[in-house]
């Protein structure tokens, strides 16, 4: 017996050590090392998507070493966003609106969205003449693409693809909506045979009730329940009239006059344009997170001023009272903007937006406003029936002084937060779901059958990457991803499809473009309809699977970082 | 007996403020901000934001308003699990939610481990002994998540006879699978636990004592077997129980129960410093108290360390 133990130990020994030297002279091979940042709580698919390009990256480009690093998603973007303080990272972006700004924003020099530390002059240029107002609607499209063709020329990123979601949804349910921007999924407008309420499940719990304070999709999607602003939605995405009876536009594009039409608030008081201006005023408070979609976003008049708390000439500071939002009278709101903004209609209908009743806010009081179903006004479709701060069930039933409710067909939406996809699927195969999402995992379960739904969910994974000069204490080598030809090698070296096949297998499609498919479309002129990324082969000369191309660059890559 | 439960008292008051104290400075050491919408924000925004929270003073100056509130029973605002709200309110229902379910559990849990332990005692090396082994191996063993996943899908999806995911309107009912699930690991430990320690007890001298006095049967078993081997068995379950009281995560998620089990992990990951303090220092409280009455309790139950206490 000894015996036998001493072989197999002198065996063990004899094999590790013939492996580590063997480790040893692999590792003499790699010239290039870099640190992938991951996100070890965004999503069960997410660590494996960085193995994958791991592995695909080191297959294809076997001089280069990916060593990754996972994280929590808080602690990455605090590393991202603060100076640079990482190699390359995956990472994503959601569109805040239905435009292609709201992704070509981030590259500006010096924004804190530019984890790269970007920065090209000829970009800036191009995005200020996007922005301010100086060409039509056409030229700027058109603009746009120059713009993107440099960030995709330098690889500032490599897009990897845009997420969908799948859901499953009961055959006697229809006209259930699925949006990528601002409400992720609407269902006011859905029918379900037998009647009753509708029962869908939320991936978190509603964080808040107030429109201007909420952040997140399930908040949104709880609040455009209850509450109608200026505009929606219709099923394809594309803005159309709600609480606006009518709106005109001035010839400079720069004031927009909306007419109120004939609505009340749940508890009988009309709907008015003053409701909008409260309702806005709330929203430009300095400590409110989507504070910036009135200055930055929606340019609405004096909004950054007000924000940054700048003074006027006679030395007072500017207040919301300064807000470029008017009620001309009770059914007319008068909106000022600084510059024209082309997509500033579909703002209407985020939250942000919405309008709030300044009586009634001032009955609760502002301690306990938005905190439970009595503290909340409903204008919308339905109203709040049950909810609890950060709850698990949250119902809502019809409101039956909602200006079209003629138009609803449902008695009421039950929302259940479901975090665990396993036990959601269960629910929904017991019969007490009506729609469940679907996991990737899950996928191989529920491929073939009928009540299966893919839709896109508008946000885009990518590769940043860092290009920052020099050393720092964390990263002691410096940051080899500075090299354009080392970022355009990554990019071409990665195989999206087998990744979205592989393993995310939800539909989501595999992306070669600075901004992704599915949210932007052209709302007037020569392209009207069209989808801004439809095009996917647009940039291949310099982004797509080729993987001799990517040792090309590589080869390239070593002489910019003097190794060889 | 009051002196030493007022030092007990007087040295748990302590305790705890240093744990709120190093909680505090731990907690807000932690990168990161606690606010929602982190990566969108600008600079000034979050500026802002630290400003109106009062987050942007030095880390003492925050500690002393923060303990000063405590004290006055308010233990601050969400800021991003349930922005603004009153941490109270999320705790309010979410505290008792969990206390019923783990409470449940553990009741469920002690009586089957004892009953279990105490068969597996008195049927010592035959076959009811290897299979009560056999049983706690397995209930240790089995991971909890498929444990539940299969009890979910006999009993609630295809018997249909429980309700699958947990309903405050049929609160009773709802529990009934969550608390199984919860008290495997119990049952398991209690039950080995109770096995050996009236083996040990069944072989002293004291009981042969009693025996040849013409003790036996149910008799001697409560009254002087269980009661020797119960000491060591209430210690493991002390902290079983602030276990089970405070909510196990994988449960409460999978069963959508509002507990605070979940809100913990979920603050956590959020860095919303409030909830995680409040509900940090609710554990820490209730692991002192029942620390306390587990000591009070072994008076109760064993004579010996009743005279020694009081021979003080």
């Amino acid at each position: 017996m000894k015996k036998v133990l001493k072989i197999v130990t002198a065996g063990a020994l004899a094999a590790s050590f013939a492996f580590s030297v063997a480790a040893c002279a692999k590792k003499d091979d790699k010239k290039i090392s870099i640190e992938l940042l991951v996100g070890n709580d965004e999503g069960a698919e997410v660590p494996k998507i960085a193995q994958m390009i791991k592995s695909q990256l080191e297959t294809n480009l076997p001089e280069l070493e990916v060593v990754i690093n996972q994280t929590t998603k808080k602690n990455r973007l605090n590393k991202i966003q603060n100076d640079c303080d990482y190699q390359v990272c995956l990472t994503r972006w959601g569109p805040d609106y239905a435009d292609p700004m709201t992704y070509f924003g981030m590259w500006i020099t010096g924004t804190s969205n530019n984890y790269g530390l970007w920065s090209n002059e000829k970009y800036d240029a191009l995005i200020k003449e996007c922005s301010d107002g100086s060409l039509t609607y056409e030229q700027r499209w058109e603009k746009l693409y120059e713009a993107e063709k440099i960030v995709m020329d330098e690889a500032v990123i490599a897009p990897l693809f845009t997420k969908s979601n799948a859901n499953m949804i009961k055959p006697g349910v229809t006209g259930v909506e699925f949006h990528p921007v601002a409400l992720n999924r609407v269902y006011k407008n859905a029918k379900k045979e037998g009647g009753g309420a509708l029962n869908v499940m939320l991936g978190t719990s509603v964080k808040s009730l107030d429109a201007q304070v909420a952040t997140d999709g399930e908040s949104f999607e709880v609040i455009a329940d209850y509450t109608d602003g200026l505009m929606q939605m219709n099923a394809e995405g594309a803005v159309e009239n709600a609480i606006a009876e009518s709106y005109t536009v001035s010839e400079d594009g720069k004031t927009y006059t909306f007419k109120i039409r004939d609505a009340v608030w749940a508890n009988g008081a009309e709907v008015t344009a003053q409701d909008f201006v409260f309702g806005w005023q709330h929203g430009c408070d300095a400590a409110k997170e989507y504070a910036y979609m009135f200055s930055d976003i929606g340019q609405v008049k004096n909004a950054d001023k007000i924000l940054k708390g700048e003074e006027k000439e006679d030395g007072t500071k500017y207040t919301v009272a300064d807000l470029g939002v008017t009620a001309v009278d009770k059914d007319t709101l008068k909106v000022e903007l600084e510059v024209p903004v082309p997509y500033f209609l579909s703002l209407m209908y985020f939250p942000t937006f919405y309008p709030v009743n300044e009586a009634f806010y001032n009955q609760v009081g502002a301690e306990k406003y938005a905190t439970t179903a009595d503290t909340v006004l409903a204008n919308g479709a339905f109203k709040l029936k049950t909810y609890t701060a950060g709850g698990s069930v949250v119902e809502l039933e019809k409101n039956d002084k909602y200006w079209n409710k003629d138009k609803i067909a449902l008695d009421g939406i039950k929302y259940q937060v479901l975090t665990d996809s396993t036990a959601a699927l269960s629910t929904y195969q017991a019969g007490t779901l009506d729609l469940v999402t679907v996991s990737g995992s899950q996928m191989d379960q529920v491929k073939d059958s009928k009540e299966l739904k893919i839709t896109g969910a508008g946000y885009m994974w990518y590769l940043t990457f860092a290009q920052k000069e020099g050393t720092t204490t964390t990263y002691p080598d410096g940051f080899p991803t500075r090299s354009k030809n080392l970022r355009l090698a990554i990019t071409n070296a990665i195989d999206r499809k087998a990744i979205a096949d592989g393993i995310l297998k939800d539909g989501s499609l595999p992306t070669y473009t600075a901004c992704p498919p599915q949210f932007a479309t052209c709302s007037e002129g020569a392209h009207k309809g069209e989808d801004y990324a439809a095009n996917q082969e647009r940039y291949k000369d310099v982004c797509s699977y080729d993987p001799a191309k990517a040792l090309e660059y590589f080869a390239a890559a070593k002489v910019d970082l003097g190794i060889e | 007996m009051m002196k030493y439960l007022l030092k007990r008292l007087g040295m748990a008051a302590l305790t705890l403020f240093a744990i709120l104290l190093l909680l505090f400075i731990m907690v807000h050491s932690l990168p990161g901000s606690p606010f929602n919408n982190a990566e969108k924000l600008t600079e000034a925004q979050k500026a802002a934001m630290n400003a109106k929270y009062g987050l942007d003073k030095p880390m003492l100056t925050q500690f002393f308003i923060y303990f000063s509130n405590v004290l006055k029973g308010d233990f601050g605002t969400s800021y991003s699990f349930a922005s603004d709200i009153p941490i109270s309110t999320i705790l309010d229902g979410r505290i008792a939610t969990s206390f019923k379910i783990g409470g449940l559990s553990v009741l469920i849990g002690t009586a089957i481990g004892l009953l279990i332990g105490i068969t597996a005692a008195l049927h010592r090396d035959k076959f009811l002994d290897t299979f009560c082994t056999v049983l706690s191996i397995v209930g240790v063993s089995v991971p909890s998540y498929v444990f539940m996943m299969l009890l979910m899908n006999w009993l609630g999806v295809k018997a249909n006879v429980l309700p699958i995911l947990y309903k405050p309107e049929r609160e009773f009912a709802s529990s009934i699978m969550p608390a199984i699930s919860l008290s495997l690991f119990t049952v398991a430990t209690i039950s080995r636990f109770t096995r050996n320690e009236m083996v040990e007890v069944i072989d002293s001298d004291y009981i042969l004592l009693a025996e040849s006095k013409g003790l036996y049967g149910n008799a001697l078993i409560v009254r002087h077997v269980l009661r020797n081997a119960l000491i060591p068995i209430v210690t493991v379950l002390a902290p079983l129980i602030v276990d089970l009281l405070t909510g196990a995560l994988v449960v409460e998620k999978i069963y959508a129960i509002d507990g605070i089990g979940k809100l913990m992990v979920d603050a956590v990951s959020a860095n919303d410093y409030n909830i995680i303090m409040a509900i940090s220092f609710l554990y820490s409280v209730l692991y002192i108290l029942v620390m306390l009455a587990v000591d009070l309790l072994y008076g109760l139950i064993d004579p010996r360390v009743r005279v020694a206490k009081g021979g003080n």
